[in-house]
């Protein structure tokens, strides 16, 4: 039945509730689907066929019991902790290496009812904006092989574009789920810092990183994030307030929501179709309910460089641990220096090495209050500039990456060519504030180019709102989206 | 030639172990001598992915001593990652504290012959210990991470202390506050005290010289010993012209000696910087108002009061309010009425030999303080005799003071405690027939004949030898079967002897 | 701005990461750019907000001094590159000479 594969979140449970299909089915397609496409497009480091099924079975023995994810086919990305299996952030370092316990939104994904069918793919450790950082396998964009589907967070976009995965989840500390989910032409959501618990989130910034889900449509986004919201006790920069529900008003779209977008938007480089979506998307507001204002946006020109310094510092330490001590690889040493040194020499990857030393370079003594010091400050200059300009505005409109997906192995020869498409998305990271891609078109060549929108601190709901409403904008789904084996390209909802 | 005189400058970096449940950034037990490797969590075996949370009671326990040291508490505290490699380490950085500790500028004070000394504190911070190394039999070394992520505190002195015995004394007054604020035990043969001296010579009214640091003195006598031997190491090397390196010196406890640490595989740039796994802790106004009334009346004080209100000498107040729990045993004993001094003698006497005996050992049920009883014969015995509780204690001080068994019957009736448990003491006094013999008549008869079977000692008496007295006393305790009291006895034999 | 070899060395020695050969140079190249496109930085003009201004102002979490179960020895010890019964084994750590 190879249109089960069609169903959104909820439609599916609609089809479990009438008894229309079994999760085992739903379950089965998706692993139909990973056969025919994971082969070309390897967004999987492990799927778990066997034990999919048998959690599949076991939900249809236990029958629809209305948890928001019941029967959801998902996917993970492999740097969150999965207990007794392996999670390996995509580097030789942590071969094999099995966590004995779950990332907290594992436990939430699960207790939602969700049925997870595999890890994903991922740059290294999560540095990268391409997936070709990983140390096992390159991830293919689904749209065109030739091309990445973007990082770090590459693999879990590409088995949600490929329909391999019904969601998934990522983690962003730059652009790292809002980037690739541009690329790969489906929602990638991130939430204000601290809305998701990093507990079980192999770190790699620490004041950056959060966790959020690909889907295939807003609605969707919102359950997912929902499902995995919250205070959590194992983390201690968790927001203690309830997480806000996030679907009940996406009807309301921009309705009331004043939106500002970058006036100077044309300083910045961009592909042109990149620029012309933009701008008619802009076009379309002011034309529809929801007329945007020009503001300068906070952050642009300083958001790349702070970010590179407070994240790669963060990591050089958070990647400390990784010294064949206590698990994962270990070189054959004589010496204590030696193990550290081969282990860590043999283990790393490049880009890997590249960020632990600059990061060690700007908290060294000399250096820390030229770098590190200062880009803490500017991050402040940031957040407030930000929590001014939320005070007139509610959503911020913008391009998501400068470009569509580039060609594989186009941009690994100058790390900073790479670091600069992360200009768009840095800034939300930095402020630690919600933000969301939508599909938004095509670039001429056929690849997907998605908008961004970022909200006030706290304030998911409303950009739930008005992603929705860009969604309604856009159609993309109905517009370019053959759903593998259906027949028409229409999302059959509930 | 003699050498040029140094002066010496010293200042201490102290860590306590907390006494919490659980270790500071999560929840596994907080345990000594555990099996290796069983009291671990991924939180502090550093597993990737994990998350440190903040203990509350840590920090209590923190501000506790901040108060009692009279520091000043920081209104917010930051914690830092300290960056370096170590086995014991499991993430490779500890969390601690750097430029926003929780307590700054306080002061210890103690008495140093004769003299009050006042030593400041430059800061006391909370931190996370790390785990244990111990040398493998095939030449490697083993890890035990049992101990990572203990709570401690690091108490840092300013370099104000002058010599060993300084630094030994602040010690030791160290280690009685922490144990006073029942935050830490204070042993440092098991580690929960650590001490690193940081030392260095200059010529008397001289610019500071170069500091070495002494790690690894796991006893009072090493830290006087470590500090003795480095003083005596710079003075050799600054009065042959030479120049001091900055090196880190281990102290060898078995050897008696100094190692120094090989300065290569400690490229000391720590690379602190803001732990962004933990929000920055605002120790508000209400915080530091509940553990002000938690404090204690600290030993100082205490000492003080002895002296002025029970009339206690400088020495007895401050051999009593050593352990706090002496103290609130004295001071529970002296519930019962009895005269102060008498029932301090008893305890520094009597009741010490038998805790130095290993014989009993002070310690508290439900906070009220007792003497336990241990029977080396049967372990767990502690459990089964009957605790010497304040109550029974001066109950025997007060069967002897009011005459109604003699002194060594008083002894008689604690050896009896020590050895089979607590009571009232007019119950042993009758089980053991200690009940003396004050009546004048039955004492006159019993001094008649003493003096008449001894003409030649009456004789001499007489003559002058007046401690013959005791003589006397000793025939008619003969007679009395040791029931007569001797004190009225000797006055008895005084006056039929003199008229 | 160049990083000379003294300053690699040291870096690469604090971060116990071993740089060799071709791939050492290409590294210290693409380090130098970067370091030079951060130093961007120090030209803005910043009065200091809190830096932690993107944690919207709550209070530090801080938990109840209680225990809860470990994990097991197997769990602990069952990842480890060098097990030695109960311990986990790592090269020999010499810490110092006789003075």
């Amino acid at each position: 039945m190879t249109d089960l594969l069609q169903y959104s979140i909820e439609g599916l449970q609609g089809l479990y509730r009438g008894h229309k299909a079994s999760v085992r089915e739903v379950m089965q397609s998706y692993l139909d689907s990973i056969a025919r496409r994971e082969p070309s497009i390897k967004a999987f480091l492990q799927v778990f066929g066997e034990s999919a099924l048998k959690e599949a079975a076991a939900l249809d023995a236990k029958g629809f019991d209305g948890r928001s994810l019941y029967g959801v086919p998902m996917a993970i990305k492999d740097n969150l902790c999965t207990r007794g299996i392996p999670t390996t952030c995509a580097s030789k370092i942590l071969e094999g290496y099995r966590p004995p316990y779950n990332a907290t939104v594992v436990d939430r994904l699960r207790a939602a009812g969700a049925v997870i069918i595999g890890k994903t793919n991922l740059d290294e450790f999560a540095m990268g904006s391409s997936c070709e950082n990983s140390a096992y396998q390159i991830t293919r964009n689904p749209w065109n092989e030739a091309y990445a589907p973007g990082g770090s967070s590459g693999g879990s976009a590409a088995a949600v574009a490929a329909d391999m995965a019904l969601a998934s989840l990522g983690s962003d500390t730059g652009g790292s789920i809002r980037q690739p989910a541009s690329l790969c032409g489906v929602v990638g959501l991130k939430g204000t810092y601290g809305r998701v618990s990093r507990y079980g989130l192999v770190a790699f910034a620490s004041s950056l990183d959060q966790i959020g889900p690909f889907a295939r449509d807003v609605r969707d986004c919102a359950l997912l994030m929902e499902a995995i919201a919250g205070h959590d006790e194992h983390d201690a920069t968790t927001i203690p307030e309830p997480s806000p529900d996030l679907h009940s008003a996406l009807e309301k779209g921009f309705d009331g929501l004043r939106i500002a977008f970058p006036s100077d938007l044309g300083k910045w480089e961009m592909d042109a179709s990149v620029k012309d979506i933009a701008t008619r998307t802009i076009d379309d507001l002011a034309r529809g309910s929801a007329p945007a204002a020009g503001v300068t946006l906070p952050g642009m020109e300083m958001s790349i460089a702070t970010y590179y310094i407070l994240a790669n510092a963060e990591a050089s330490s958070n990647l400390a641990r990784y010294d064949g001590v206590k698990y994962g690889l270990r070189t054959s040493s004589k010496s204590l220096a030696d193990m550290y040194d081969e282990t860590r020499g043999a283990g790393f990857g490049e880009e890997v090495k590249r960020r632990i030393l600059l990061g060690t370079y700007v908290l060294s003594s000399g250096y820390y209050d030229a770098y590190y010091a200062k880009a803490q400050q500017v991050k402040a200059l940031i957040c407030a500039q930000f929590e001014e300009l939320f005070t007139k505005h509610d959503l911020i409109l913008l391009p998501t990456s400068p470009t569509p997906a580039f060609k594989l192995g186009e941009r690994l020869a100058d790390p900073i060519t790479m670091y600069l498409s992360d200009i768009f998305t840095t800034p939300a990271n930095i402020a630690g504030l919600p933000a969301i891609s939508v599909p938004a078109g095509l670039a001429p060549n056929g690849l997907p180019i998605g908008m961004q929108l970022i909200a006030g601190w706290g304030r998911e709901a409303k950009l739930m709102r008005g992603a929705f409403g860009l969604e309604r904008i856009y159609h993309f789904r109905e517009r370019f989206v053959r759903v593998a084996g259906s027949e028409g390209g229409r999302d059959a909802g509930a | 030639m003699p050498a040029p005189r140094f002066e010496t400058v010293i200042g201490l970096e102290v860590h306590a172990q907390l006494v919490t449940k659980s270790k500071v950034f999560c929840s596994c037990p907080s345990i000594y001598g555990a099996e290796p490797n069983t009291m671990v969590c991924p939180v502090c075996l550093g597993l990737p992915g994990a998350l440190p949370v903040l203990n509350r009671e840590a920090v209590s326990m923190a501000i506790l001593m901040g108060l009692a040291t009279h520091c000043r508490i920081a209104p917010r505290g930051v914690f830092a990652r300290k960056n370096y490699f170590y086995p014991d380490c499991p993430k490779n950085y500890q969390i601690s504290m750097y430029d926003k500790p929780l307590c700054e500028e306080g002061f210890i004070e103690f008495e140093l012959e004769g003299e009050t000394r006042r030593i400041s504190l430059e800061r006391i911070h909370l931190e996370e210990d790390a785990g244990k190394l111990v040398h493998g039999g095939d030449g490697g070394s083993l890890v035990d991470f049992n101990r990572c992520g203990v709570p401690l505190i690091e108490i840092v002195s300013k370099p104000e202390i002058c010599s060993p015995e300084e630094a030994s004394k602040y010690l030791v007054t160290l280690r009685q506050l922490l144990r006073y604020l029942d935050i830490c035990d204070g042993n440092m043969e098991e580690g929960s005290l650590r001490c690193d001296v940081n030392i260095s010579l200059r010529k008397p009214g001289g610019a500071l010289g170069t500091k070495t640091e002494i790690k690894n003195l796991n006893s009072f006598k090493a830290v006087e010993m470590g500090i003795r031997f480095e003083i005596e190491r710079q003075a050799g090397i600054l009065g042959s012209g030479g120049r001091i390196e900055q090196v880190t010196n281990l102290w060898d406890s078995a050897q008696k000696r100094l190692l120094t640490m090989r300065s290569k595989e400690y490229a000391h740039d720590y690379r602190y910087f803001p732990e962004p796994d933990l929000l920055p802790l605002d120790v508000g106004v209400e915080w530091i108002e509940q553990m002000e009334a938690k404090l204690p009346e600290l030993p100082l004080e205490r000492e003080k009061r002895f002296r002025d209100k029970l009339g206690l000498s400088a020495y007895d107040a401050s051999v009593l309010c050593a352990e706090k729990v002496v103290a609130d045993f004295f001071e529970e004993a002296l519930k019962s009425g009895d005269d102060p001094k008498q029932v301090a003698n008893w305890i520094m006497r009597d009741v010490m030999e038998k805790v130095n005996a290993g014989q009993i050992v002070f310690g508290r049920v439900n906070g009220t303080p007792l003497l336990r009883v241990i029977s080396p014969t049967q372990p767990g015995a502690a459990e089964i005799i009957p605790p010497i509780e304040p109550g029974h204690f001066a109950g025997v001080v007060r069967v002897v003071a009011n005459n109604t068994i003699s002194s060594s019957a008083g002894r008689e009736i604690f050896n009896a405690m020590v050895k089979s448990g607590g009571g009232p003491a007019e119950k042993y006094v009758e089980s053991l027939g200690l009940k003396q013999e004050s009546d004048s008549g039955a004492l006159e008869k019993w001094v008649e004949e003493a003096i008449a079977a001894s003409p030649d000692e009456v004789a001499r008496y007489k003559a002058g030898k007046t401690q013959l007295l005791g003589f006397f006393v000793g025939q008619v305790m003969k007679k009395s079967a040791g029931k007569a009291n001797p004190k009225l006895t000797g006055e008895i034999v005084k006056k039929k002897l003199e008229g | 701005m160049a990083l000379t070899d003294d300053e690699l060395e040291h870096l690469e020695r604090l971060a116990r990461v071993e740089l060799t050969g071709e791939s050492r140079e290409k590294l210290r190249g693409q380090l130098e750019r970067i370091i030079e496109f951060v130093k961007q930085l120090q030209s803005i003009d910043t009065t200091g907000c809190d830096p932690r201004a993107y944690l919207g102002g709550f209070e530090a979490a801080l938990r109840s001094d209680e225990t809860k179960p470990c994990l097991s020895r197997e769990e602990v010890l069952g990842a480890a590159p060098q097990r030695e019964k109960e311990f986990f084994g790592v090269p020999p750590v010499i810490e110092a000479d006789e003075l």
